[in-house]
Formats: structure tokens, sequence, C-alpha cells
């Protein structure tokens, strides 16, 4: 499949030639062999966990199956959310306080 | 009504906000959306947070199979996402990610803004107390630590630490913050009209996403607080109130029980911690002071409140069908109503609940229909509104809701009632109100004596103890099969004290022993009916014998529980504390088995203190002379109903009730 392609690519680089990913099925005997001229690259799933990738077929092999290597579990959604939460908070404060103010002020 | 085209514009940016997040994508970028199906399962499970709701949703317009489902545990970077699709039997499970840290911010920037198109009362400004914006975050930031096994499983970023590092729980204060500073500027103008848009809350259910948390019960804490800082906390209600709170604490048991709420989530204690007993006896404490006060506060318009009602029941009527036919609605509308069960996803009707999304219950929903249209009657039988030309197509809509929710109940009772108020009218002359109920109830018990005669009497009387021996945990070495003969074979020699004393002993729950008790007294007192014999009676007239023998089977409370109950909504000690072996097929064992009457809801809450004291108070308002007589027959519609349904546990529901209480003990209410 063509977009499936593109993700192994973007995540484990060009196929090295003559070889192209085929799914090597629920084989339990099934060992990834070592690809000494690949450059050892490591993958994330969604929970954070790490596994480091020795050949392409293997880095193919585990994108496939959802991992990446963009560590989403570095994404610290929760402070940027709480930056983003205090700003407004701080904003609505001011608006609402200094529109108080002003109707005491009038009073 | 008037909409001013500012507000329009306000609420249109409101709800861009709202979806923005499923809309945005890379449409450059090397992750394209493809057809779902079985071949692209790998691909999606491999571009996890890549690819946006509308690519897919484009994508797949003509595909029936899928599902759009709300992934709560993932990051924020995850968005409106897709995170993963699975295959379950045929149908495809698309999961979006949807952070309930950041759809809390939105849906409460959201639900406040909708609170604008309440009308502006210029007459009746309410200066809102600023302790709540302190107070409340508190609260709620510490129902997070409280409830903590129920967020653990809902939000990846959960952490109950009490630390500066601890960013989540800053996130809550400060959003429960806004919340309240956005509170009290709408609804400063807004807030006699309140009680007029009551019928709304079927409509938007307010649940936050990911959250045991109702926007209503966060609304109306802020009224509780106003009330208390108004007008004291030396009222009865507070003092009543923590009369029972004594006993709530001192009966407490610390057990690590756990309740996923299921489908009543926002309105129930999850956990049975001290913590979390705490959080629920002060929630609901400020919510029953958010009632007096807006009870207080607020101005009943008839016309604006009839009119709402309308437009509420035939909205629900509209977003369920529309989420129906669409699977992308169908999540849009849980997400933007905060409904908590997925809406039904096809037009049939469903015997169950056919407007499920919207409310947690057919029943609940066949009570607000017909409320509608007996309120509806009411008014325009009495001449409190003006019918317009408007009113007939949304009536006929309500109607058909009423019918799809297959609430036979509802429809019998308002035939009912409607019956009964015209001919009351028409003998008005020349017979008292108490000659006329008591013809009423003669005829009511001659009619259940007619439906009655097929059943012997021995069965209408112990068919609700036989029916909680059945789901007892009896005979525990015999299957379900010889444990329902023997039981039979007890209950047809009428030797119950062998049954339950000799070969089962302490095996039943408390309450089946002392029904069993009551049933069989050591005096027996003449012409003096026997209470379980009339509850029994009434639950195989109206179809309840299995749900409430559950519940009897279920339920064992102790002496102080008996009388005070478990504290508010905490469900906890029936749901697991008695060992029961329900007579169920197997497919239905895992199901949640409420009590099915809002009257042993009570009991369980406030024991049979709680009952009396607000059987005692309503009979109160009943038989007091009200300048909107009519509107008791309102009140009494929805407590008979109440009395076989859950709808105690439902906030829309309870709101309702609140409404008809108002409406009666209200001593003016405008357009008459």
């Amino acid at each position: 499949m063509e977009e499936n392609q593109a993700v192994i690519e973007s995540n484990c680089g060009v196929a090295p030639e003559g070889i192209s990913y085929v799914d090597p099925g629920n084989d339990p005997n099934f060992v990834f062999a070592n690809d000494p001229n690949f450059e050892t690259i490591t993958l994330y799933d969604i929970e954070g966990n790490v596994a480091n990738m020795n050949s392409w077929f293997e880095c193919a092999h585990y994108v496939s199956g959802g991992w990446s290597n963009a560590q989403l579990i570095n994404f610290q959604g929760d402070k940027i959310l709480f930056f983003s939460v205090l700003s407004i908070a701080v904003i609505v404060s001011l608006l609402y306080f200094s529109n108080l103010r002003q109707k005491y002020a009038s009073k | 009504m008037q909409v001013n085209k500012n507000r329009i514009a306000l609420i249109s940016i409101l709800f861009f906000i709202l979806l923005l997040p499923f809309l945005l994508h890379n449409s450059k970028d090397i992750y394209n959306p493809l057809t779902v199906d079985d071949v692209s399962i790998g691909y999606y499970q491999s571009t996890t947070c890549n690819i946006s709701l509308l690519e897919v949703y484009q994508e797949n317009l003509n595909n029936q199979n899928i599902r759009y489902n709300a992934h709560n545990y993932a990051g924020l970077e995850c968005y409106g996402k897709i995170t993963g699709v699975d295959k379950v039997d045929n149908t495809f499970i698309v999961s979006i990610g949807v952070n309930p840290s950041l759809s809390f911010l939105l849906q409460i920037v959201l639900w406040c803004g909708l609170l604008l198109f309440i009308r502006k009362n210029e007459k009746k400004n309410i200066k809102f107390n600023n302790f709540s914006l302190i107070l409340l975050p508190l609260i709620f930031t510490f129902q997070q630590i409280s409830e903590e096994r129920f967020y653990l499983s809902q939000n990846k970023y959960f952490n109950p630490e009490l630390s500066i590092s601890n960013y989540y729980l800053f996130i809550i204060f400060l959003s429960i913050y806004i919340f309240c500073i956005l509170i009290n500027k709408v609804l400063e103008k807004r807030f006699a009209e309140l009680i007029n848009y009551i019928p709304f809350t079927f409509l938007i259910v307010g649940t936050f996403n990911g959250f045991n948390l109702n926007f209503y019960i966060l609304l109306f804490t802020v009224l509780g607080i106003n009330n208390i800082s108004k007008n004291g906390f030396s009222s009865w209600l507070n003092k009543g109130y923590l009369f029972f709170t004594f006993f709530w604490i001192f009966s407490h048991k610390d057990t690590y029980t756990y309740f996923d709420t299921d489908k009543i989530r926002g309105f129930i204690n999850s956990s049975n911690t001290i913590s979390s007993q705490i959080y629920w006896i002060l929630i609901i404490g400020l919510v029953l002071n958010g009632f007096y006060f807006l009870y207080v506060e607020s101005e009943i318009d008839i016309q604006l409140l009839v009119r709402n009602f309308l437009i509420t029941g035939t909205l629900v009527n509209v977003f369920g069908f529309l989420g129906s036919l669409s699977n992308l609605l169908n999540f849009l509308n849980f997400y933007t109503f905060g409904q908590n069960k997925y809406g039904m996803e096809t037009v049939r009707s469903i015997a169950g609940n056919t407007w499920r999304g919207f409310s947690a219950s057919a029943e609940s929903l066949g009570e607000f229909y017909g409320f509608i249209i007996l309120f509806y009657f009411l008014c325009f039988y009495f001449n409190k509104i003006e019918a317009r030309f408007w009113d007939l197509p949304l009536f006929v809509v309500v109607m058909f809701g009423l019918y799809r929710t297959n609430n036979f109940a509802a429809i019998f009772s308002i035939t009912i009632f409607v019956l009964a108020v015209i001919l009351y009218k028409k003998l008005n002359q020349k017979i008292s109100m108490r000659i006329f109920i008591v013809s009423i109830l003669t005829f009511t018990i001659v009619l259940a004596t007619f439906v009655g005669s097929k059943y012997e009497y021995e069965n209408l009387s112990s068919g609700l103890l036989y029916e909680a021996s059945l789901h007892s945990n009896f005979y525990r070495d015999q299957s379900n099969y010889s444990k329902t003969i023997l039981i039979t074979k007890f209950f047809e020699d009428g030797d119950l004290g062998t049954l339950f004393n000799i070969e089962n002993p302490e095996s039943a729950s408390s309450l089946l022993r002392n029904l069993v008790k009551i049933y069989t007294p050591q005096i027996d007192i003449p012409l003096f009916p026997n209470i379980v014999t009339i509850a029994s009676t009434t639950a195989i007239l109206i179809n309840r014998t299995e749900m409430w023998g559950i519940f009897i089977a279920k339920y064992s409370p102790s002496l102080v529980e008996t009388f005070f109950g478990n504290g508010p909504y905490q469900l906890n000690n029936y749901l697991y504390f008695q060992e029961v072996r329900l007579d169920l097929p197997e497919e239905k064992l895992t199901s949640l088995f409420l009590p099915h009457s809002s009257l042993a809801d009570l009991f369980i809450f406030t024991g049979l203190i709680g009952i009396f004291t607000f059987g005692y108070l309503t009979i109160l308002l009943i038989k007091k002379k009200s300048s909107n007589e009519a509107f008791k027959v309102l009140l009494i519609f929805l407590l008979i109903n109440f009395l076989k349904s859950d709808s105690l546990l439902y906030v829309n529901s309870v709101m309702l009730l609140f409404l008809a209480f108002s409406l009666v003990a209200k001593d003016r209410v405008f357009n008459e």
C-alpha cells in the first residue's frame, strides 16, 4: 500500500536496495536479522514504550504496527494547556474585576 | 423570540472553537486518509495522531459501517485526530482523541456561552458573591483526588499529587475558576429568568467529557454558595442536612469498591472512600441550596416556559434523528451536548431506549415528553397561555417523541390525568375536591383489582419476595435451576421461615429478611393492609417485579443506613456489598442493575427518615392552597412516574421535578 510505504519511509528511511517490506505474519520463530549498515533508529509506541531498530525491515514492521519515531510521550500537552488556561484566566479576571471596579466607581 | 445577531455570531464562534480541533490538518503531509476497511486498519494504527476526523469523514462519506468514538486517554497532541481503528463485528470503530483536560475548558466556554441566550431581566440584578471563585475550584479539584480511580482511567495527564509541578490539577482549578467568573458575569442580569430555561437541560445534557461532573451541578453549586452568603447557613434545610451528614459520615464503610458510573456519569459517587463521601455531601448540600436560591429569586413566565418545552422536545427529536442518520453527527451530539452515552444508531424504534444519548433512560425522556404534553394541556385548558400557530407542529413532534420512548406508564398516566382534569372541571360546581379524589382512587383500586384478578392472591402478595429470593445467594452449591425449584416449593408451602432461617441462614440481604418479617407478622392486625402485599401487588401490576426483586436481593443496609441511608448519590454499598446470585441469562449478569424506583434510590441515599421527610413536605405542599392549583397535577404526574423509574439519578429529571415543585409553590406566576 502506497500510503503505508510513505509512512514507513518517513520513519525508517528509504528501503535498502533489494529489500521490500512483506508482513512476516504471526510466526513466533521469526527473527529480525541485524543489518550492520543500518543506523539504529529508536521507535516509540503511543504509550511511550521504546524499541531500537537494527534493520530497515524490522523498523518497517514496527512502524506498520503503530510505532513511530515521534516520541509523543515527550509532548508536554499538560504544560502547554496549563499556560494557555492560565493566560485565559488572567485575561478573564482582569476583565471581570476591572468591570466590577467600574461599577462600584459609578455608584 | 428576538435573537440578537451578535449573540448568534458569538455562539457560532464558540461552536467553531469547539469543533476546530476536529477540522485542523495538514493536507500536504504524508498522512493521507484512506477508506476505512479491513486493509487500512493497520495503516491507521501506524499513523496515530496525524489524521484529523474531518479528513477521515470526507474519505468515508458513504461508509455506513463506521462509528466514531471518543478516546479520552489520548494526549493533547492527538486532540481531534484518529488514534486508532478497530473492527468489532462488522463495524469499524474509529477512535478520536479527545483529551478531557482540554474538552473540559472548551465545553465550559460553550455551555456558559449558551447561557447568553437567556433573556435579560432588567428589573432584577443579582450580585454574585466572589467567594465561589476560590471555594469551588478548591472543591472540584479535591474531587479529582477523592475519585482517583475514576479519573485515573480517563485522562493520561491525571496526577493526584499535590505538587507545584502538577499541571493537571492546576488546569482543573483554573478551568473551574474561569467557569465561576463566566457564570457570575453571564447570569448577573439573567438569573431571574434561568428557571424558564430548565427544559433545555434535556437537550444539553451537560456531562463533561471524561469527568464525573455535570455542568448543571457546577452551576447550582455557584448558586448554593450565593444562597448561603445571602441567607445564611441556619435554614432548616441546612440544619436537617447537617443532621443527616453526621450519620452518613458515622456509618460510612471505607471499602475499596468502585462504580464506573456508566450512564449516570456526572451525578453519582464513583468511589466509596471517606474523601469522596465528603465531596458528594458537600456538593449535594450546595446544590440543594442552589435550588432554594433559584426558587426564591426566579420569576416563572408560563408562556416562555411552555414555548421552551416545545422547542426542546422538538430539538431532541431532530438531533436524535440526525444522529441516527449520520455517524459523524452522532459523535458530535455526544461531544457538544455532553451526553453520557452515544445516541441511537438507527431510526428504527428500539425497545428499551429509543432516545439513548439525550437521556440515560427512555423512561425519563418519556416523563419529560409526558410533562410537556400535560403542561401544555393544563395551560391551554385553564387559559394560562395563548395558543399559537407554531405550537401545533411542535406539539405533534413532542407526541411522536413520547410514542417513541415506549413509556406506557407515562402515556397511560397522562390520559388518566387529562380525563380527570376535564371531568373535575365539568363537575366543579357539583362535588368537592375530596369526593373527586376519593372517586378517582376507588376507580383505580377497582381497575387494579380487575387486572390483578387473573393472579392468585398468594402470588400477588408474595411475588416480590419470591423474585428477590430467586436472585439471592441461596443454595450456593446448587444450580440456578435447582435453586428455583427449591425456593418455589417453600413459597408454595408458605414456609418462608424454613427457607430463610434454616435452609439459608444469613444468605439473604437484611432488606429481604426484614420484608419477610413484615410479611409474616407475629400479630395480624385485621383490615390493616400489609405493606409488602401492597408493594408486591403494585410491582406485579406495573411489571416491576424482577427489577424491584433484584433491588431487594442486593440491598443490605445496616440499622443506621436503614434510617439515614448511605449518603447522597452513593450507590457503592447497594451495588457491591451484598453477595447475590442473579437468576438471569448469562449475557445480562454484568449489566447495571439500578433499583428502578426513585423511592428506592431515595431510600439508599437518605433512608426511611429521608423518605418520610420528603413525603411529609410533599403532602404539605400539595394540601396547601396554591394560586396554581392546576400545576399540582403536573407534580403528582411526575411523582407517580418517578416511583417506577430511576429518574432521581438523572440531573435533568431532578431539575424537572424541582420545576414542578416551584410551579406549585411559587405564589406568583406570570402570564396568568
